[in-house]
């Protein structure tokens, strides 16, 4: 088992479409992909789911990923999100 | 190719051509698992077909995850192992549990979220029924091309920023229309064959000025002037003068909070909630919320709350009623639990105490005690005008109610006996007979007494109106910069000449005539909101010419 904590950095915190790349993302891989906040764990293939998480910016996350390719799905969700989905960023997440 | 029309709402605007297909008539339906699959695949793919065209392709994903979410179905199946028998009722259970988790966020986006699941909700039944919408969020600058447009339509409009709309049929009264009007979106209804013929063409350029669109294969290179209208900041309140000093009161009429944002300093006459109501915002908390944000932005300026006005054209939910159960009947008799559930929301947000409580479709006084019992003793409660019953027995309505609002579409409605969707009959003498019976008794307090309606919202009827005496409008933001000037331009000794001349008129044509007249003297025929250009009928009104003058003389 493959465990990551990440925090959410982008404007909208994990909105629809970031949602829905998890949910892209998670599918391109072997291992069962868990997201978990604040002890609430959810499979990242629902992006229902993933939704009622709600996680704004500066939530933290924490990957949890178990099966042959667990390494690297963890590692892909991670990136995903500390990338901002490719959204616009929180300017200085640190002062809130 | 060059078609004509009615001219709705005002305005100029060019674009790609986006046709709305036909509706079919909307049915309840009961699927099995089996047939709920089919018809998400179909959707599904019905999605995607848009969503390529119009470039939306990141929306489409989002839609499909959600589509074949395993938790959403692992759900489904489990409550028709439980005994649903109905797997479309079952999908929609599953997905209003999801928005209302959402909705209870105290994030404010995330609460967003659940009212935008809804509206895509109520989008995949429409579906589901045969009755969508294919209005998405890459229709921004597009002209809508349909028949008619239903309230989901408009919002998605509002929305997605459609630049214009033209259709087939349509009516200057209708729900839709006037949500549309609140915007300013141009708008041209009545065009004959403008579906079929729009389907042959790619772009278009609307003229809602003077009644026409054009279809053509390539950009029309018209240059559309942005002409946006500066708002009078009016920061006393809406207050303004005529000509001769006396002073008349604007308000606004607002259907979605966010239209409040350009209009700071104006009370709000009518903030109409079914549109609350039809993005899922019925819970009490989720009311308070909207109306306590509201009551904030507005204040020191009032905030008049119209009770969920529900039922008849306004049913979109699929809810099965007798047509003449609206407003405050359909809440006492079938859905005491709604009416109650708004009615705490308000007492709770009103803190700032400039909230105003307004009943709609009054016709008897026992209504207005079974709400005034409900509602907070130090909240004013008001009463729409909307029934002959009410405007014929308004004064006998003084001791229960502290003000009144007038709605001319539903009034004229049941004043001429004909359905709002069929035809206008905006000026027919008798609507302004009924309406100033009934003000005459607020001769003497004015300030109680308003037109919410429609009709307020076009210089021809507001003119009318003024020339009642009645002197609070609430009117589309929209339609503000021509109230004031139509105001500022208008004294006494003319409104005075325009009574007289809709007490002895005869017809509809006469009332017209006078009113168009007396704008064209002042300059301001133009800034008619609904754009309708009157010809005065000269033979009648110079058949008229002798009781219009005894009029002038009396």
């Amino acid at each position: 088992m493959k465990v990551k904590k990440v925090r959410i950095v982008n404007k909208l915190g994990l909105h629809a479409r970031p949602a829905m790349q998890i949910v892209e993302t998670a599918g391109k891989y072997e291992s069962d992909i868990f997201i978990e906040k604040d002890g609430n764990r959810v499979e990242a293939n629902s992006i229902l789911d993933l939704l009622v998480l709600v996680a704004p910016p500066g939530t933290e996350l924490t990957i949890i990923a178990e099966g042959p390719d667990e390494d690297q799905a963890v590692e892909a969700i991670v990136s995903l999100i500390e990338s901002g989905f490719g959204e616009e960023l929180v300017e200085e997440l640190g002062d809130k | 190719m060059i078609l004509k029309g009615t001219p709705a709402i005002k305005g100029r605007a060019a674009g790609k051509i986006l046709v709305l297909g036909k509706r079919k008539k909307r049915r309840k339906k009961r699927l099995t698992l089996p047939e709920l699959r089919q018809e998400v695949e179909k959707y599904s793919e019905y999605l995607k077909k848009i969503s390529v065209d119009v470039g939306a392709g990141s929306i489409y994903r989002v839609y499909e995850a959600i589509l074949h979410d395993p938790q959403l179905w692992e759900k489904v199946e489990s409550l028709i192992s439980e005994g649903e028998k109905n797997a479309l009722r079952a999908f929609v259970r599953v997905i209003e549990d999801y928005a209302d988790e959402l909705s209870g966020s105290e994030h404010e986006k995330f609460r967003n979220l659940g009212f935008e699941l809804r509206i895509w909700l109520r989008d995949f039944e429409n579906f589901v029924e045969g009755h969508h919408s294919e209005i998405l969020e890459n229709s921004t600058g597009r002209i809508v091309v349909g028949y008619e447009l239903n309230i989901m339509d408009v919002f998605r409009i509002i929305k997605y920023g459609v630049s214009g709309v033209v259709l087939e049929r349509g009516s200057l009264t209708s729900h839709p229309i006037l949500m549309l009007k609140s915007r300013g979106i141009p708008t041209l209804i009545r065009v004959r064959d403008a579906v079929s013929k729009a389907r042959r063409y790619r772009y278009a350029y609307l003229d809602a000025m003077e009644g026409f669109v054009e279809f053509s294969r390539r950009p029309l290179r018209i240059q559309v002037n942005e002409e946006k209208k500066t708002i009078h900041l009016l920061t006393n309140g809406g207050r303004v003068r005529m000509a001769d000093g006396e002073e008349v009161t604007l308000q606004i009429n607002v259907d979605i909070p966010e239209e409040l944002e350009d209009f700071k300093g104006l009370g709000v006459g009518l903030f109409r909630t079914e549109y609350l109501y039809l993005m899922g915002v019925v819970s009490r908390d989720d009311q308070e919320y909207v109306y306590r944000k509201l009551s904030e932005s507005v204040y020191p300026n009032v905030l008049t709350i119209r009770l969920f006005d529900l039922g008849g054209e306004k049913a979109p939910l699929g809810m099965d009623i007798p047509s003449h159960v609206r407003g405050i009947r359909y809440l006492l008799e079938y859905n005491r639990k709604l009416l109650e559930d708004q009615i705490e929301a308000i007492n709770r947000a009103s803190v700032r105490g400039n909230i105003r409580v307004l009943i709609p479709m009054v016709s008897t006084v026992e209504e207005v005690l079974e709400v005034r019992r409900l509602l907070k003793a130090d909240i004013p409660l008001g009463i729409m005008i909307e029934t002959p019953a009410a405007a014929l027995i308004a004064d006998r309505f003084k001791k229960f109610a502290s003000f009144f609002s007038v709605g001319t579409n539903d009034l004229s409605q049941y004043v001429m006996a004909i359905d709002r969707k069929v035809s206008d009959y905006r000026f027919h003498p008798a609507i302004f007979r009924l309406v100033w019976y009934s003000f005459d008794k607020f001769r003497y307090q004015k300030e109680r007494y308003s037109v919410c309606g429609d009709l307020a919202a076009s210089h021809m009827g507001l003119l009318a109106l003024l020339s009642l005496g009645i002197r609070v409008f609430s009117v589309p933001p929209a339609y503000i910069p021509d109230a004031v000037e139509l105001i500022e331009k208008m004294d006494g000794e003319t409104l005075n000449r325009v009574f007289r001349h809709i007490m002895v008129a005869y017809s509809e044509k006469d009332v017209e005539g006078i009113l168009f007249h007396v704008l064209r003297e002042k300059g301001i025929v133009e800034g008619d909101v609904s754009g309708r250009k009157v010809e005065m009928s000269t033979d009648l009104y110079e058949s008229l010419k002798p009781s219009v003058e005894d009029a002038g003389n009396s």
